[in-house]
C-alpha cells in the first residue's frame, strides 16, 4: 500500500507473518540444539517445532504438491522460499563436510529434518544432523530478519522515474 | 560475546524507555483534529514501556528481533506527530473520517498526515499488526499483554493516510482518498481471500517457472530461481489486485471525479512501465483503461439539454482519455515479462469474483455505485454556486436547502476545474486557489449541516 523505496523496517507492516516465521525458526534452531544435547523440551517448544516443520514443508519445492497447499502458509511460504534456498546454498560447504554431497542425500537430510520438526522432536536423528539442521534454520531466520531490518538498496533509475504510488 | 549482549540489552531498555517517553510527549499536543493520533501514541507508549519492563527476562537469542520491533514502533511515531492541525487541511479531516467510516466501519480510525514524497498512500491497520508482531515473540511477550495495556484501543483499527505535503490545500487532488479507502477494503479482501486464491494458482505458476529454466540448470540453482519467480509473481499479483481494487472503489464512491484525479495524477509518470521494475505498480495506461471502460457515462441528447453545460463538457473531458487507452503498449510490456504475464492472467481470470467479494464488505445500501446521470441536477446546482463565488455545500430553494453529498461537491468542483477557459498560468492558479477554498469550505459546511443541521431546526408543524 505504500509507495516504492520506503525506509528501513517499512516492510514489517506488510510482512508481520514473515517476522513471525523468522522468530519461530530462531526458536526452533535453539530447540534442535537442545535435542542434540539430549535436553528435554516443554510443550511450547514442541508445538513450535511442529509449526516450523509444516511451514518448511510448504516452503520446500521438493515436497510441493504432495499434499494440499495450506492456504494459511501459501503466501508467507512463497515470500520466505528464496531465503530458504539462499540459506541452503550458504551452508553448502558444511553440508558437504557432513557427507551430504548430492541431490538425493540433500533430499534425505531435509526429509529427516522436516520429520523431526513435525514430530515435535520425537523422531530421532543423530546429533550431528540436528546441529546442521539448527544451523540451516538459524541462517534462514537471520536472512529474513536482515531483509526486514535493513535499509533497502538505493533506488534504481527506473524506480526513481516511477516513484509514485496511489 | 558476553559484553556485546549485555550492552545490547541495556541499550534496548534505554531505547524502549526513551520511546515510551517520546510517545507520551507527542500525545500531549493539543492540536490534533481527532483523537486517533492520541490513541496511536498510547499504543506505542504501552508497547515500548512493556518491552522496557520485561527486557531483563527476554531470551538472549531474541534480542535482534526485539530491536527490530522497537525500530518499527519508533518510526511509526512520525505519523501522529505530523498529523497536527498545522500540517493538514484540518477543516475537512473530521468529515473525511466520517465519510470513510461510513464505508468501512466506525471501528476504523485514521491519522491523516502529509509526506514529502509526492504520493498518496495508506498503511495497513496498525493495531492488528502490532498484535501480530508482539505474538511473534511469545511466550516472552504477547498480543494479550499489549491488549491489556491499551484498553479500548485494542478493539480499534488505526490506519495512516498520507498525502503529498505540497498538495495540502489541493482538495481536488484529495479525491484520491477514495482510492485509499479502496486499499482498506482491498487489504481485508487480501487477508481473507488471497491465500486461498494463491494456493489454487501456485501449481500452475510453478509449472511455468520450471518450464522457463534453461536445460542443464543445477538443482540448487533451479530451486532458487523458481522460488524467486514465484515470489515475484505473487508480489505482482498482490499489487495489481490492490491497485485495481482501490481504483474501482474510488470510482464506486466518486465516479468521474475519481477518474479525473487519477488521470491528472498519472501525467507525472510514464504510462507503460514494467510493473516488475516499479515495485509491482501496474502501468498507468492499464489502470486508466480498466476504470475508464468500467464507467462510461453516455452523453445523450437528453443530457445535453438537461445537464449543466459545464457538466457535459466535464464528462466529455473524461472521455477524451479513451484515445490514450486504445494504445496497447502497456499490454506488450506486460506480455514481455513472464512474471507479469502470469500475474495479470491470474488477476483478469479472478477479477469478477474479487470485485464481488470486495463489494460484499459494504453495507447493502452502499453497494450501488455513484452515478452522475442521476445526480446531474444537484451537481449542476453546485456548479452554479461555485460560479457565483459561493461554497458548493448545499442546493435547493431556501429555506429547504439540502446539504450536498461529498461526491457531488467533488464532481462539481472538478467540472469547474477542467472547463475553465484559462488565459495564463497565473490566471489558472488564481482560479484554482479560489476553487480549493470554496471546495474545502463546502466539504466542512455540508458535514456540519448533515451532522447538526436537522437537530437545530425546530419542528413547527
Amino acid at each position: 500500500m505504500e509507495g516504492p523505496n520506503q525506509g528501513p523496517m517499512k516492510d514489517l507492516i506488510e510482512s508481520s507473518r514473515l517476522f513471525e516465521a523468522s522468530s519461530r525458526m530462531q526458536t526452533a534452531a535453539n530447540t534442535l540444539r537442545l535435542l542434540a544435547n539430549r535436553i528435554s523440551i516443554d510443550d511450547a517448544l514442541r508445538h513450535n517445532l511442529e509449526w516450523v516443520g509444516h511451514f518448511l514443508e510448504e516452503v520446500d519445492l521438493a515436497s510441493f504438491g504432495r499434499s494440499d497447499i495450506s492456504a494459511d502458509f501459501a503466501v508467507s511460504a512463497t515470500e520466505a522460499r528464496p531465503f530458504f534456498y539462499e540459506a541452503l546454498a550458504n551452508i553448502d560447504n558444511l553440508l558437504k563436510a557432513s557427507g551430504i554431497e548430492n541431490e538425493p542425500e540433500l533430499h534425505g537430510f531435509l526429509t529427516d529434518t522436516f520429520s523431526v520438526l513435525i514430530s515435535g522432536g520425537g523422531n530421532a536423528v543423530n546429533a550431528a544432523k540436528l546441529s546442521l539442521a539448527a544451523l540451516l534454520l538459524e541462517r534462514f531466520a537471520t536472512a529474513i530478519l536482515m531483509r526486514l531490518n535493513t535499509m533497502p538498496p538505493p533506488p534504481s533509475r527506473a524506480s526513481v522515474a516511477l516513484e509514485m504510488a496511489i | 560475546m558476553r559484553l556485546r549482549r549485555d550492552i545490547q540489552r541495556l541499550e534496548l531498555r534505554r531505547y524502549a524507555r526513551s520511546l515510551a517517553t517520546l510517545a507520551d510527549d507527542i500525545k500531549q499536543a493539543e492540536d490534533f483534529p481527532t483523537e486517533t493520533a492520541r490513541d496511536f501514541c498510547s499504543m506505542v507508549h504501552s508497547g515500548a514501556a512493556l518491552i522496557a519492563e520485561r527486557i531483563d527476562s527476554a531470551p538472549e537469542d531474541k534480542l535482534p528481533w526485539i530491536g527490530a520491533l522497537l525500530g518499527f514502533l519508533s518510526q511509526n511515531l512520525r505519523y501522529p506527530e505530523r498529523s497536527r492541525m498545522e500540517h493538514t487541511p484540518w477543516s475537512v479531516i473530521q468529515s473525511t473520517e466520517a465519510f470513510i467510516q461510513e464505508h468501512v466501519g466506525t471501528q476504523c480510525n485514521f491519522i491523516i498526515r502529509p509526506q514529502w514524497r509526492y504520493n498518496y498512500s495508506i498503511s495497513e491497520d496498525y493495531v492488528s499488526k502490532y498484535k501480530e508482531l508482539f505474538d511473534s515473540l511469545t511466550p516472552w511477550i504477547s498480543a494479550a499483554d499489549l491488549g491489556g495495556r491499551i484498553g479500548d484501543v485494542a478493539n480499534k483499527r488505526i490506519y495512516c493516510i498520507s498525502f503529498p505535503r505540497v498538495e495540502k490545500m489541493n482538495i481536488l487532488s484529495h479525491v484520491n482518498w477514495g482510492h485509499e479507502v479502496g486499499h482498506i477494503l482491498g487489504s481485508v479482501w487480501e487477508r481473507t481471500h488471497f491465500s486461498a486464491l494463491w494456493a489454487s494458482e501456485e501449481g500452475t505458476i510453478l509449472a511455468r517457472a520450471r518450464s522457463l529454466l534453461p536445460t542443464g540448470t543445477s538443482s540448487a540453482d533451479a530451486n532458487l530461481k523458481t522460488a524467486q519467480f514465484l515470489d515475484k509473481t505473487m508480489m505482482l499479483t498482490k499489487r495489481a489486485f490492490s491497485e485495481f481494487i482501490s481504483d474501482a472503489v474510488g470510482m464506486h464512491l466518486f465516479g468521474p471525479a475519481a477518474f479525473a484525479s487519477l488521470a491528472e495524477f498519472s501525467c507525472r509518470y510514464e504510462l507503460d512501465h514494467n510493473p516488475a521494475e516499479s515495485n509491482g505498480y501496474p502501468p498507468w495506461r492499464y489502470r486508466l483503461r480498466r476504470i475508464g471502460n468500467g464507467s462510461v457515462v453516455p452523453i445523450t441528447l437528453g443530457s445535453r439539454i438537461l445537464w449543466h453545460r459545464k457538466l457535459v463538457r466535464y464528462i466529455q473531458w473524461n472521455r477524451q482519455w479513451e484515445a490514450l487507452t486504445k494504445d496497447t503498449t502497456d499490454q506488450t510490456v506486460i506480455a514481455s515479462d513472464h512474471g507479469c504475464q502470469e500475474a495479470y492472467r491470474v488477476v483478469e481470470v479472478h477479477w469478477p469474483d474479487v470485485w464481488r467479494d470486495v463489494l460484499q464488505q459494504l453495507d447493502p445500501a452502499l453497494r450501488v455505485p455513484y452515478d452522475i446521470t442521476s445526480r446531474y441536477a444537484a451537481v449542476g446546482a453546485l456548479i452554479d454556486r461555485i460560479g457565483r463565488g459561493l461554497p458548493p455545500n448545499e442546493y435547493g430553494r431556501w429555506p429547504d436547502m439540502q446539504p450536498a453529498l461529498i461526491a457531488d461537491i467533488w464532481n462539481a468542483a472538478w467540472a469547474c476545474k477542467v472547463t475553465r477557459s484559462i488565459s495564463s498560468a497565473d490566471d489558472y492558479e488564481d482560479h484554482l486557489r479560489v476553487l480549493f477554498q470554496l471546495t474545502l469550505k463546502a466539504i466542512e459546511a455540508s458535514h456540519v449541516q448533515m451532522t447538526f443541521g436537522k437537530k437545530r431546526i425546530p419542528d413547527t408543524t
